[in-house]
């Protein structure tokens, strides 16, 4: 099936994988998550959004990284793809279209 | 070690964990939950990092993670088990025979206590919610009586008083039998009650025919039940037709379908209560009617009876100031009280144990105690059942072995196993119920309750034997299955194979469980059967051997004229074999009537109620009274206003020198009476052994309100022929009422019966239980035997005798079944002594009741276990050390 519009939060999933590279995994995702949006996720739901967005060939994976601090566990180390790329770029490129619409002005006046 | 246990995040969640999620995902998953965890810990105390864990943990119960298990594969196993599991069947009958009749046997057992206990709560299920009644707790100074009955002013007026309370209904049973004519044809009846116009819309009856508004309006009707109109007009239509009372006709107005034989309730006849004049008269003190009432929807019955203590003194104070010469609130505050209670009607029979109940209440210790009694038996069931698997697991454990090397799993082997044992118990219930349907008649006269098999035939039963089979399949199946299955093929096949030390610590425990049941149920059935053997035979005063009672003497002379009776009783001493008799108002058994006195003249207010019986001159001799001080009734003194007492009753007075002192009967209506003690006897109970002795005034039977009803008659030899001649007289003297009589004796024995029952119940279940103990102890020694086989064989070779290899094998039995012993003594000691204090006079547990006990048992053991060793202690040991 293909996809072609994705939920905001999966938006932000998609971001962060950008932003993180090439040390994006769920639980640095998790993280900045809290950080950068201030939004407390449980690791289950990024790792159901990381499953989804990856079975859409949103993001791809690889194994790696195993370090001691994760009992000696390797990382699923996700990147996006260029369709990944896209959707988001798309996604961004309506939203400054529309921001280009609107005047700040007319809504301040009323305070 | 304790460094790495401070950081590592719980292990349980892990395995959770490891169990519910697919493999692809462990790594990753708990990599990341570890790195979290670890950078918690530096935030946070340890627990919450732990929650933390946990927590997140079980979100990841998503479906993309969980481990997909195909079903396919179940199916197809499954239909192996059950092919495999009838194969392990037939293929060992003598084993597969043990374990199933084992098993049927504690499941019959269930079945039979769950029909019992089931019979029992079932009682006046079909009664309104909304539907109570009075009871009241009467305080005297020195004791207290629970009746059923309230005074019967009380009814209407609480309707009036209160709105919460719709409908009310009353009813009256009298003592003494009533005789009644159809056509040419009398009939003695026992089940007569007076009742309200109300009374058939108060509690649920079932009418036939007739209208339940107004079948009771009329003072000449009387409602019947439908056995009673069958056996009085057979198959003609009983409605309109007529009954002679003594001294008036009634018509039939109704008929009820016969009231269910698990109710508070019974009776074959209903008549008006307002023909009893006594009912017209206002009454708020006298214990007179049952009284049950019917509260709007949503009353809570416990803020209604808080407003019962006002009532009563607005009613009550008038009267009671009036009987007993001090203000209400004075008698309430020198120790008396009338505490009036509600009580669900379908809370009568087993919540409750109130004198006088139209039926004997149940027991709800028994329903525990048997229900427990119930899930011991089918846990020593399931016990067996295990240990039996576990030793035939030896057999099996090259199958085992071989299925391992096939590439079978742990999971599967143990569903093979689980299917097995939930088969054998399938087949185990299906006899079980058959065994039911067969001894449920022969139990069901145990009990003696209408017990039936439809009972089971209901969702709730149904589910709840299902879930029997499935719980006692899996209970017993388990272990076993987990046991065999942990093997390891390499050493099976081998041949070695050894048990570990905490299986048979287990097995150990699950023996003594069964041995502690089995000594705690012994000893409770001797106890049960000396209790009773005592309360039988002990001394009780007077002589109740080879004395038959008429009753109805009160026939013979209707208007109690006392010539009449004498000629009568001068006619019964000229036949043979009468050593004397003698007539009194109430025999030995009897309810009897309450009699209130006072000694005049002393300072003290306070009244004493004691029971009262009519004698006459002849009644010490016949039932061997034994007297204490001054004389009895005689013919040649003048004794209408002479009262002899008993001892209780003389000792409670506090009279140091009685004889001749003066005593007044104290009567609501009139003047009080005045009488002077002529003799006290020695305390004789005339009442159960459950009860106390309590304080007894005898008066004669010339006096007032004298009344005769019945009379004992002292045979030398219990004789069918006498009976004969004593019928033969009545019928010169009476007409009209058929001649009854009874065995003093036979009817003291009564009172005991439902201990009677409850005892052979008891020795049936204990019988049961050590049986299906045995067979778990035989499954059990052969295990143990089968493990040492090579040691026997070996101790032989090198000279055992085989009575050393008997002691050998049988110590670690004996040394069980001590500790059994040990752990059940004290319980049952415990437990025997609370069911003792039902009666006023029991027995003293003996020490030698349990020495018994647990013999009895190392006796049973042995001879189970010797069985057993024997075989394996005299064959060859050739035969256990040829292969290796």
């Amino acid at each position: 099936m293909e996809k072609d519009s994705i939920s905001s939060q999966e938006e932000v999933i998609l971001l962060l994988v950008g932003n993180l590279q090439p040390n994006a995994y769920a639980y640095t995702l998790k993280n900045e998550m809290k950080e950068q949006l201030n939004r407390s996720v449980s690791l289950a739901s990024i790792h159901t959004v990381l499953y989804r967005m990856e079975k859409y060939g949103f993001l791809k994976s690889s194994m790696g990284g195993v370090s001691s601090s994760r009992g000696g566990r390797s990382k699923r180390l996700y990147q996006l793809t260029s369709k990944g790329f896209r959707i988001v770029e798309e996604i961004r490129i309506v939203r400054n279209n529309l921001w280009n619409g609107i005047s700040p002005n007319q809504f301040f006046t009323s305070f | 070690m304790k460094d790495s246990n401070k950081t590592n995040p719980p292990g349980l969640a892990k395995k959770i964990f490891l169990w519910f999620a697919s493999e692809t995902w462990h790594d990753e998953i708990l990599g990341d939950l570890e790195e979290q965890y670890l950078d918690n810990l530096r935030q946070h105390k340890k627990w919450l990092a732990d929650l933390i864990f946990y927590y997140e943990t079980i979100l990841f119960l998503k479906p993309h993670i969980i481990k997909k298990r195909t079903k396919t594969r179940k199916v197809m196993l499954t239909k192996n088990n059950i092919k495999i599991s009838y194969r392990n069947l037939v293929k060992d009958k003598a084993y597969s025979l043990i374990n199933i009749l084992g098993l049927a046997l504690g499941l019959t057992t269930c079945l039979l206590i769950y029909l019992y206990v089931n019979y029992d709560t079932s009682y006046d299920d079909f009664q309104d919610e909304n539907t109570y009644r009075m009871w009241i707790n009467r305080v005297y100074p020195e004791r207290e009586v629970n009746y059923p009955f309230v005074p019967h002013s009380f009814g209407p007026q609480l309707v009036e008083d209160f709105p919460e309370i719709e409908a009310q209904g009353r009813c009256f049973k009298p003592f003494n039998p009533t005789t009644i004519r159809v056509g040419d044809n009398y009939y003695i009846e026992n089940n007569l009650i007076f009742a309200d116009s109300t009374f058939l819309t108060i509690l649920d009856f079932e009418m036939i025919q007739g209208n339940r508004e107004t079948a009771l309006n009329d003072l000449n009707s009387v409602v019947i039940n439908q056995s009673t109109a069958n056996k009085l007009f057979g198959n003609e239509s009983a409605l309109g037709k007529s009954i002679e009372f003594s001294g008036s006709s009634k018509k039939v107005s109704g008929v009820v379908a016969d009231y269910p034989a698990n109710s508070h309730f019974s009776f074959d006849y209903l008549t008006a209560m307002h023909q009893l004049p006594f009912f017209n008269q206002i009454n708020w003190v006298g214990f007179s009617a049952m009284t049950y009432l019917k509260l709007s929807d949503g009353t809570d019955p416990i803020s209604l009876e808080s407003k019962l203590p006002a009532f009563v003194k607005k009613y009550a104070e008038g009267p009671i100031q009036k009987r007993n010469g001090i203000s209400y609130d004075e008698y309430i505050k020198s120790g008396n009280g009338y505490n009036y209670h509600l009580q669900k009607v379908k809370d009568i029979h087993l919540k409750s144990n109130l004198e006088n109940e139209l039926k004997a209440n149940g027991n709800l210790n028994y329903i525990y105690i048997f229900s427990a009694i119930a899930i011991f038996i089918l846990i020593i069931a399931c016990i067996n059942f295990m240990n039996l698997s576990t030793a035939k697991s030896t057999e099996r454990g090259k199958e085992v072995g071989i299925r391992k090397v096939l590439g079978s799993e742990k999971n599967q082997l143990v569903s093979q196993f689980l299917t097995e044992s939930i088969i054998l118990t399938l087949i185990s219930m299906l006899i079980a119920l058959l065994a039911t349907y067969l001894l449920l008649p022969e139990f069901a006269n145990l009990a003696e309750r209408p017990l039936s098999i439809t009972q089971l035939i209901n969702p709730v039963s149904i589910a709840a034997i299902l879930m029997i089979v499935l719980v006692t399949g899996i209970l017993a199946g388990l272990y076993p299955a987990i046991f065999i299955s942990s093997f390891k093929p390499l050493a099976v096949l081998k041949g070695k194979f050894k048990n570990s030390k905490t299986g048979s610590n287990l097995r150990n425990g699950l023996v003594v469980l069964q041995f502690a049941i089995s000594i705690a149920l012994i000893s409770a059935t001797m106890i049960v059967f000396s209790q009773m053997n005592y309360l039988l035979n002990k001394p009780i005063g007077f002589n109740k051997e080879n004395v038959i009672v008429i009753e109805n003497v009160n026939e013979i002379a209707t208007n109690q004229d006392l010539s009449k009776f004498e000629t009568f009783k001068t006619e019964i001493n000229k036949l043979p074999n009468i050593v004397s008799s003698g007539y009194t108002s109430n025999m030995p058994g009897d309810q009897v009537a309450d009699f209130v006195a006072r000694v005049p003249g002393t300072d003290q207010k306070e009244s004493m109620i004691m029971r009262r019986m009519i004698f006459d001159d002849q009644i010490q001799q016949t039932l061997d009274i034994k007297l204490l001080d001054g004389r009895f009734f005689s013919k040649n003194f003048n004794d209408s206003l002479s009262i002899m007492m008993n001892r209780s009753a003389v000792e409670k007075l506090g009279l140091t020198n009685p004889i001749g002192r003066k005593i007044q009967e104290i009567n609501a209506d009139n003047e009080p009476i005045e009488y002077t003690i002529i003799g006290v006897v020695d305390d004789f109970h005339f009442q159960s052994l459950h009860v106390d002795l309590k304080p007894a005034a005898f008066t004669y039977l010339n006096g007032p309100n004298g009344f005769i009803s019945k009379m004992a008659v002292k045979i030398d030899g219990g004789n069918k022929k006498t009976i004969q001649q004593l019928e033969s007289t009545w019928n010169n003297f009476v007409a009209g009422t058929p001649f009854k009589s009874y065995y003093l004796k036979n009817n003291m024995e009564q009172f005991y019966k439902s201990e009677k029952a409850t005892g052979k119940i008891f020795g049936v279940f204990t019988f049961l239980a050590i049986l299906i103990a045995c067979i778990g102890l035989l499954g059990l020694s052969a295990f143990i035997i089968n493990q040492r086989v090579k040691e026997i064989g070996v101790r032989k070779v090198l000279g055992a005798s085989i009575f050393q290899l008997l002691t050998l094998l049988s110590k670690d039995f004996i040394k069980l079944i001590a500790i059994s012993a040990v752990i059940s003594i004290p319980v049952s000691y415990l437990l025997m002594s609370r069911w003792l204090e039902n009666f006023a006079y029991a027995i003293e547990i003996s020490w030698s009741v349990f020495v018994v006990a647990g013999l009895a048992a190392i006796v049973v053991g042995i001879t189970v276990v010797c069985m057993q060793t024997v075989k394996a202690a005299i064959s060859n040991p050739i035969d256990s050390l040829r292969d290796e």
